[in-house]
């Protein structure tokens, strides 16, 4: 998996992350079940997503490997939330 | 853009054109890409029928090659 340079953690709003990772279709379904901050984002499990109504394996994936990075760049303090 | 698995994967399959759908959707690995039903090609874009055979019958193999290294 290659590692991209964008600063993950970077992002000011749900709608700002979700288009960077080019899963923007699923923006009304993360601010309608109360996701409508980076903040609460980050709480987000798998469980959360089948809810939410992402079901494709790949977009899964996706949206979770960008949740744990974001996790990751908040825990060493590198993004100020 | 780095080559993986799945440019190499689709590359055998003469579809590389949908690698870049492919890695954009998440499938970027073969264990992502053991899981491709009839919805995960529609997101991919796949609408050709002949190509979404192709897919399904090599995602098939995928599972099989599977099974044999399990045992």
């Amino acid at each position: 998996v290659e590692h991209n340079c964008l600063g993950t953690g970077a992002y000011r709003s749900v709608s700002e992350w979700l288009e960077a990772i080019k899963m923007g279709r699923y923006l009304e379904a993360f601010v309608q079940n109360g996701y409508s901050s980076m903040d609460t984002v980050t709480q987000v499990t798998l469980e959360d997503l089948r809810r939410l109504g992402v079901t494709l394996a790949g977009h899964q994936k996706k949206i979770m490997n960008s949740i744990q990075e974001i996790r990751v760049q908040l825990v060493n303090g590198m993004v100020p939330l | 853009m780095c080559t993986n698995v799945v440019y190499e994967w689709l590359k055998a399959l003469q579809l590389l054109q949908y690698a870049e759908s492919f890695v954009d959707n998440g499938y970027d690995d073969l264990e992502v890409c053991k899981q491709i039903g009839e919805p995960d090609l529609d997101a991919i874009g796949v609408l050709i029928p002949q190509h979404r055979r192709k897919i399904h019958a090599a995602v098939r193999r995928l599972k099989e090659e599977e099974k044999q290294s399990d045992t």
